[in-house]
Order: structure tokens, then sequence, then C-alpha cells
């Protein structure tokens, strides 16, 4: 089992702390403009100039949380693709003499990259939930109800999208994503280092930031997110294939 | 022991190795010579399992699998390591997975080469990173220990160094399978000298039987390779007379 930790460990060594400054600068920069933005609200509030933003969804909206959760992804998305290329060195050397199979090495990152996409959701969530209570506490008491935090994560897209409560749809449309997403990023530098180009990822990504946002009841969505998960699902059956052929081919012809 | 026997390889319509048959026991330093593009890198990748080959390659009589494959360990001036794992990351990792790794030779040959132990490799300069590849190569507790080019980038005074160093750390089972183009260099410490040339073993021969016959290393692969000396001069009269008419 120590082995097979350590190649755990080898993904969370090479990426670790830049996901986590990542997600800190997300945070920072969402908790800045949210703070930034309620303060403006509520002078507008006080000056009777209008109470438009005054709800959370709607100023998690003004702070453009999405976007900062997309630049977090799209990095994070980055940082989990390096590790395992062969970019400066012919890692693939080393990976293939270990006490453990390519295979298992393939499976540890895709384990990886699935708990690190899972902190980056759970990270986004906490954080909204933070700014959410930090809004309750900050506004006027009429402005607020005990249902104000529910309502916020039904009504914001973003924050249905991270915490789906009742919508099962969307909880089978997040388990396909994160899992598309967590091989599709480990396929990547597993065939890079046989030279070969990984697609999955690159349609993924985009695909990715297209579906995540949206309302309740959407479920051409989940059949979106299920398709992609099987194009993934596809990609890495045939690659499998390949090299099983390729390992089977020279076995053959180490005997021939 | 480590046998080749009748090992082709083709890339394509090439064939890069060809009819290959090699014996390697245990306890000797192998230089492999051969011109660029010889085959010495091909056989060595063959060995670790890296290209499909035909022919026979065995360890001991057994073929090489996962399950023997930590008996070898390759050092590579491609080099083989994590960029952005420290040195003591690595060697954390490499503990795991080779069960013979050898803590204290890391330590002193860290120590010796000065290197960083809390520094990503990819912050190291080429000539560190060139003596953190043969550091991990030789602390894996491997029997066969097969080495690429490993210097290309050191300066000669580092060069020196590694050949005192791997004279003194040497166990008498670990096998050096060195390919390098530093004939002159590696020709006061290696036990036997393979050459290579369009992938076929060309010359074999160890140090005992050239002190006998009275040649030195390079005299020897330039008879083998058939090096004319006067190769050279006949470009050059060519050319001025060329340049004449």
């Amino acid at each position: 089992m120590k082995q097979h930790l350590s190649v755990l460990g080898l993904f969370a060594r090479s990426s670790l702390l830049r996901v986590l400054a990542v997600l800190l600068a997300m945070g920072g920069a969402e908790i800045f403009f949210f703070g930034r933005a309620l303060r403006e609200a509520l002078v507008a509030y006080r000056a009777d100039i209008g109470n438009g933003l005054l709800t959370p969804e709607r100023l998690l909206d003004y702070t453009a949380v999405n976007v900062w959760f997309a630049a977090a992804f799209l990095l994070i998305t980055l940082f989990l693709c390096l590790p395992g290329c062969e970019f400066g060195a012919h890692t693939g050397y080393t990976l293939r003499r270990l006490s453990v199979s390519e295979n298992t090495v393939f499976l540890w990152q895709t384990v990886y990259n699935i708990l690190i996409y899972l902190l980056l959701a759970a990270a986004q969530t906490l954080i909204s939930y933070g700014l959410c209570l930090w809004y309750t506490a900050a506004v006027p008491a009429e402005l607020v109800s005990n249902q104000t935090v529910f309502l916020a994560f039904y009504r914001s897209e973003l924050l249905h999208a991270l915490l789906p409560l009742a919508d099962l749809a969307l909880w089978i449309r997040n388990l396909l994503l994160l899992f598309s997403l967590g091989l599709a990023a480990a396929l990547f530098p597993c065939k890079q280092r046989e030279r070969r180009y990984s697609g999955s990822i690159i349609a993924l990504v985009p695909a990715t930031l297209l579906v995540f946002e949206r309302g309740i009841g959407e479920f051409g969505h989940t059949a979106i997110a299920a398709c992609i998960c099987l194009m993934v699902v596809c990609e890495w059956v045939s690659f499998a294939l390949v090299r099983g052929d390729g390992e089977g081919g020279e076995e053959a012809e180490e005997h021939a | 022991m480590l046998e080749i026997t009748h090992l082709i390889k083709s890339f394509g319509t090439q064939r890069a190795l060809d009819d290959v048959s090699l014996t390697l026991p245990q306890g000797q330093i192998v230089g492999l010579f051969g011109a660029n593009g010889a085959g010495k890198t091909t056989l060595m990748k063959s060995i670790l399992g890296f290209h499909p080959y035909h022919g026979q390659i065995t360890l001991d009589g057994a073929p090489i699998t996962p399950k023997n494959i930590s008996r070898l360990s390759f050092a590579t001036s491609e080099h083989s390591f994590f960029p952005n794992l420290t040195a003591a990351a690595h060697r954390d990792f490499y503990r795991e997975h080779f069960p013979r790794f050898s803590d204290k030779r890391f330590r002193v040959l860290m120590d010796f080469f000065e290197l960083p132990a809390h520094k990503p490799l990819r912050s190291f300069s080429t000539g560190q990173k060139n003596q953190f590849e043969v550091i991990l190569a030789l602390c894996q507790g491997a029997d066969y220990i097969l080495m690429d080019e490993p210097f290309a980038g050191n300066d000669i005074f580092n060069r020196e160094d590694f050949y005192k160093v791997l004279l003194g750390i040497l166990e008498p089972h670990e096998t050096v399978l060195l390919s390098t183009h530093l004939i002159e260099e590696v020709s006061d410490f290696i036990g036997r000298a393979v050459l290579i040339r369009h992938g076929k073993i060309v010359g074999d021969v160890t140090a005992e039987q050239l002190e006998e016959e009275g040649k030195s290393l390079t005299a020897y692969i330039k008879e083998t390779y058939h090096y004319r000396n006067d190769r050279v001069l006949r470009v050059l009269e060519d050319m001025s007379e060329e340049d004449r008419l």
C-alpha cells in the first residue's frame, strides 16, 4: 500500500502547492470584490438609491464569482495535466520501472485529479457559503430571513450547480463531469509520454465551462455531460487497447 | 548474469540492432562504444523493455519483467527524474519502489556533489541534473546500472570526480554498462569494452587482453572501426586541388 500512496504523493508533491495557491487567490479575489460590492450596495441602500444588488446571489453575480471560479478551474486543470508529462525529462523511463504498474500509476493520477476537482468545488462552495453568511450579518435585518442562504443556493446558477440540493439529475451530471475531468487530465500526460495526443481534456474544459452553470430543470445538460463522459471513456479504452496491443506485440516478438 | 541473445530491433525499415548477442556477468564495468546512431541507446532501452524487439534478453535466466526490473537501473542524459520534485522527495519516492535503495549512498553522493536536497530539480544546472540522474541510478540497489552518456554537459573536473567516486563505491556484484564517447577518459577504469557499429557488435575485449596485446583502447577502437587516419588529409587535398582548378 505504501507504494500506491507514494504514487499519489508523487502527484500531490508535483501540484498540490500550486493548486492551494490558486484556491487561495480565488478565495482572496472573491472575498475582496464581494466585500467591495457589499459596501457599495449598503451605501446605496442607506442613501435610498435602491436595493437592486441586495440579495446574496446578485452580489455574487456582480462580483463575477463564476469568472474567478472558471479561471481557477483552468489553472488547476493545467497543473493537473503537467505532472507525468515529459517536459524537461523522460519521466516515463522511471514510471515504467516502478514496483507498481503504469496502469496503477494512471489510476492513482485519476483518483488524485478527481480529489483536486472535488477540492475546488468544495472550496468554492464554502467560500460562497461564507460570503452568504457575511451578507446576512452585514445587511439590515429586514433584508434577511432564515431562508436567505438556502434561496441563494437555489437562485444562483453557479451555487446551485455546486450544491444541487434535491436536484438528482444535477448530482449525476456533476459526478459524470468529475469522473471525466479526472480521467481526461490523467490521460493527457499518459499519452504524451508515448508521443500521442489526447484531445479529451481540450474538448472537456470548454464544454464543462459551458454546461456547468445552469438553472433548475435543464436535464439536457446532464445528457451532454453523459456524452462527454462517454467520449473520455472511449478515448481511455482505445488507448488501453492500443497499449495492450503494443505490449502483446512485444511479448509475441520476444517469443518469436 | 544479463544475457542478450540474437537481439533484433528495427525502426520501420531501418535495422537499429542486428542480431546482437552479449553476456554481462555481475561485477564488471563495461564500456559501450560506437559512433552516433550505432545502436548504443537502442540496446540499453531494449534491455530495459522500453522498446519491443525480436530475440531474447534474460536476467539470470528469467525474462526481464516488472518483477525483476528493479535489478536494473538507468541513468540517461535525457534524464528520467521528475523536474518538479526536490532531491529529498525523489529519495522518499524511490525508497518505496526500490527496496534495496541505499540511503547511505544517496547521502554520501549528494554531499560529494554538493547538490541541494530541497530545491526542485528543474532549478538545477545541466551538470547538476546529470549528477543527480547518476546518483539515482547508483542508489537503487540495482545489480546492473545502465548509463547512457551520463556526463553530457559536465566539465572535465566533474567527470574525473565522478570516475573516482564510481570506482570507490561500487560493490563487487554491481555491473555498470557505460555508453560514452569519452574513450580516453574511461579507458583507465573500464574492465571491458564492447564496440557497436551499424547495430552489430563488432568488438568485445577485456582490459587484460588489450594489455597483453600492448594496445590502447583508442587504438583498438580505431582499428576495429577501420578508422582511416588519412581521411581528413585526403579531403583537404581534394579541396585544395579543386580550388587550383
